[in-house]
């Protein structure tokens, strides 16, 4: 019975190399125990260079790229350990978010490549069984060279992508299956994959930390904080509800929905706030990446495609997209726009008033 | 609605509730919904809970309600607001309105009413008796009505059973108790379904936003024609594009002409013949229906007070008559005043067409014509 198991247990075991891209398996974690390392061990000269490689992770990933290089088992869990532990410590929950997407897409990478490559069948096989479906619970199924998911697995998770593509009726679904290449496949499991590297931040204990990973968590602060008082600047008490709750769920590094960031630009845009302005609101969120967020705020100016000028949505279309958190102070209110002058009106007068 | 009508109603419902108990769907998981009721004259009354079989009989029989609704959710506690409520799945639902096809054959048995003073009008206009604005439609569907209403519920169930590999066991069709259909789809697979998740069914059954791009055919058309060639799908294919491809291309030989003619009309072109076609293929549902996981949906075997009829099991679509199969009130005769009626068929009787006449009729018919507002008792 055993020997019948052996070759599929092989099939879906990885090779140290293969490890060494998905230092968040369980494997890794039990590999690095089999080292024995201790925190106290990383003031020491020769293990600097996996902590600068720790905080080159984590700088890639806030500079909005992809960190790519790939090394051995060794260095790639011991540095991704590190990386966490530095942005445990630093406690900025934006920043956490971020780093946790940047790992998923490097993660993204490496397994879009391993579903790709033909020849390596227990590669792939491991890839799908012990992170699509141990992790995610995402049962891929291999149908002559193509990838196939349950519909309601992908509805799951793909219902919730902006983009037409990603839409049931523009896959191939035959037989309550959805029909994907490996690209596809990888994507829909990035979100969970970065909350599964967030909670990792999260449950990492952080006690007494050595001096030379203290150094590059007081760095990593230093090089953030400009952007976290720009924002505590913006969440004022002069906007609506419905922007302030926007405002304070983009400062906690969270990913509101496209409703969301639409009525948010929108807003900021009629009220006259710059384009520079309005794109660097957005940037805390998580899959923040400049050059399309501006274009995406000066098409809503009118600047760009369809040159149409969108106006903020009304205060019942932001209800029934759930956005609403009606206050007394919107009383009579039917756009949020109106919020702003309906107050500047007020004080107007009670400036007149008490004058 | 005058009392006399009124009381004729209620009279004819509550014998259908105590002689058709058996004919009254018990919903499985029943302790898990939530219930409502409309009273005639009256407002809804929802989010409660009836734990038996005996318990909704005994709530038709002393209410007398014009309408009966359950939810197609699963909650943990129905009866709470609906934040607290609990959802714990619900069952796919699908609401085909035979108003919503554009039959041509309305105009031959529509009429407007006027809210405000009851005249019958032919045609959509301010009252010609009070000039009131408020008028509104009521019809009485024809054969040809419910032959659409079918076909839109074959294309439905094809592609529910073909492309989303619901098991057609797993189906259960309804006549709606008035002008269309409803279906309900028992899936554990397809159940935990959130909105924006079923509102990708809706469209996917409909054929809506579909994209030139997953047919090869990009913005700019730069790719060259054996680019198009190799990405463009055979009729073979499965899901939507064999769908699309099967309307463009006879046979085989004939898709290099295609693919040349779209690339030679262009990628707006090709969207608008793309939604054209998907429209003609897909299925018309109500998609607010499908999406809306709070919904309470009529409850089946129970009686719609827009007609009189029952919410009626279809379990053989071709040939079931909702003239027959879902007219179920009593034969007794009795008197009614009728402002206007096209000729309509019930339980194989030809009645009408009346106008302003007093009439004689059993109640099933004379139930119809008041429920319709064409009559008074």
């Amino acid at each position: 019975m055993v020997d019948a198991l052996l070759p599929y247990l092989s099939s879906i075991q990885f090779g140290k190399g293969d490890l060494a891209k998905y230092p968040f398996l369980s494997e890794a974690g039990s590999y690095l125990r089999e080292l024995d390392y201790s925190l106290d061990e990383f003031d020491d000269a020769s293990r600097r260079r996996v902590i600068d490689r720790a905080m080159e992770r984590i700088m890639t990933t806030l500079d909005g790229h992809v960190f790519k290089q790939l090394e051995d088992l060794d260095t790639e869990v011991v540095s991704f350990l590190i990386a966490l532990i530095i942005v445990r410590a630093l406690g900025m929950r934006n920043v956490s978010r971020k780093y946790s997407l940047g790992e998923a897409r490097r993660a993204e990478m490496f397994l879009e490549q391993d579903l790709k490559h033909e020849n390596k069948a227990n590669v792939r096989n491991a890839v799908l069984k012990r992170i699509f479906s141990d992790l995610f619970a995402l049962d891929v199924m291999q149908e002559d060279g193509r990838f196939k998911v349950k519909v309601s697995e992908y509805l799951k998770r793909a219902s919730y992508f902006h983009d037409d593509h990603w839409k049931l009726i523009n896959r191939i679904v035959h037989n309550g299956y959805v029909y994907l290449d490996p690209d596809e496949t990888v994507r829909l499991i990035r979100d969970e994959l970065s909350l599964l590297i967030y909670d990792r931040i999260n449950r990492m204990e952080v006690r007494q930390l050595p001096d030379s990973i203290k150094a590059k968590v007081d760095e990593l602060r230093s090089k953030v904080a400009k952007h976290a008082e720009f924002r505590t600047y913006m969440v004022t008490t002069k906007y609506p509800p419905c922007v302030q709750h926007i405002l304070q769920s983009l400062s906690k590094g969270e990913n509101p929905p496209h409703s969301a960031r639409f009525l948010l630009a929108t807003y900021m845009l009629s009220i006259g706030r710059s384009i520079d302005e309005v794109s660097a609101l957005f940037e805390s969120a998580p899959d923040y990446n400049e050059r399309v967020t501006r274009y995406q705020v000066e098409h809503l100016a009118g600047i760009r495609g369809s040159r149409t000028k969108y106006t903020c949505p009304s205060c019942e279309k932001a209800a029934s997209e759930n956005l609403c958190y009606r206050t007394e102070e919107c009383n009579g209110i039917i756009n949020p726009v109106q919020f702003g002058r309906r107050r500047a009106w007020k004080d107007e007068g009670a400036k007149s008033e008490s004058s | 609605m005058k009392e006399p009508s009124l009381n004729l109603l209620k009279r004819a419902f509550r014998e259908f509730y105590f002689k058709n108990d058996s004919y009254i769907e018990t919903p499985a998981r029943m302790k898990e919904r939530e219930f409502g009721y409309m009273q005639f004259n009256d407002g809804m009354i929802r989010h409660l809970t009836l734990k038996s079989k005996n318990e909704l009989q005994a709530l038709l029989l002393k209410e007398i309600p014009s309408d009966v609704y359950c939810s197609c959710a699963y909650y943990t506690s129905p009866t709470l607001p609906m934040q607290e409520k609990g959802f714990r799945g619900a069952d796919l639902i699908f609401d085909i309105d035979t108003k919503e096809l554009n039959l041509t054959c309305v105009k031959e048995h529509e009429v407007w009413l006027c809210n405000d003073c009851r005249n019958v009008m032919p045609e959509k206009q301010n009252c010609s008796r009070c000039n009131s604005a408020k008028v509104e439609q009521t019809s009485l569907p024809c054969e040809n009505c419910i032959s659409a209403g079918k076909m839109e519920v074959k294309k439905l169930t094809k592609i529910l059973q073909e492309d989303l590999g619901v098991a057609e066991q797993e189906i259960k069709i309804y006549f709606s108790g008035n002008n269309g259909f409803h279906l309900h789809v028992y899936s554990k697979e397809l159940e935990p379904l959130d909105s924006p998740s079923r509102a990708d069914i809706a469209d996917y059954i409909m054929g809506n936003n579909l994209l030139p791009e997953s047919f090869g055919v990009k913005k700019n058309l730069k790719g060259s024609l054996n680019d198009v060639m190799n990405r463009f799908p055979n009729p073979a294919d499965f899901g939507w594009r064999g769908k699309i491809s099967g309307k463009l291309i006879k046979d085989e030989k004939a898709k290099p002409k295609v693919v040349r003619g779209i690339l030679k009309n262009g990628y707006v072109q090709f969207k608008v013949e793309l939604n054209r076609i998907a429209k003609e293929i897909g299925a018309r549902i109500d998609p607010k229906v499908t999406m809306d996981v709070h919904r309470v949906f009529r409850l089946q075997g129970t009686l719609n007070s827009k007609s009189g009829l029952a919410k009626a099991p279809c379990n053989d679509i071709d040939n079931f008559d909702p003239f027959k199969g879902a007219c179920l009130l009593g034969d007794e005769e009795t008197n009614v005043h009728v402002m206007y009626s096209p000729k309509f068929k019930l339980k194989e009787n030809y009645f009408g067409p009346f106008k302003d006449k007093d009439v004689k009729l059993p109640t099933y018919a004379a139930v119809y014509l008041i429920c319709k507002g064409l009559a008074d008792a």
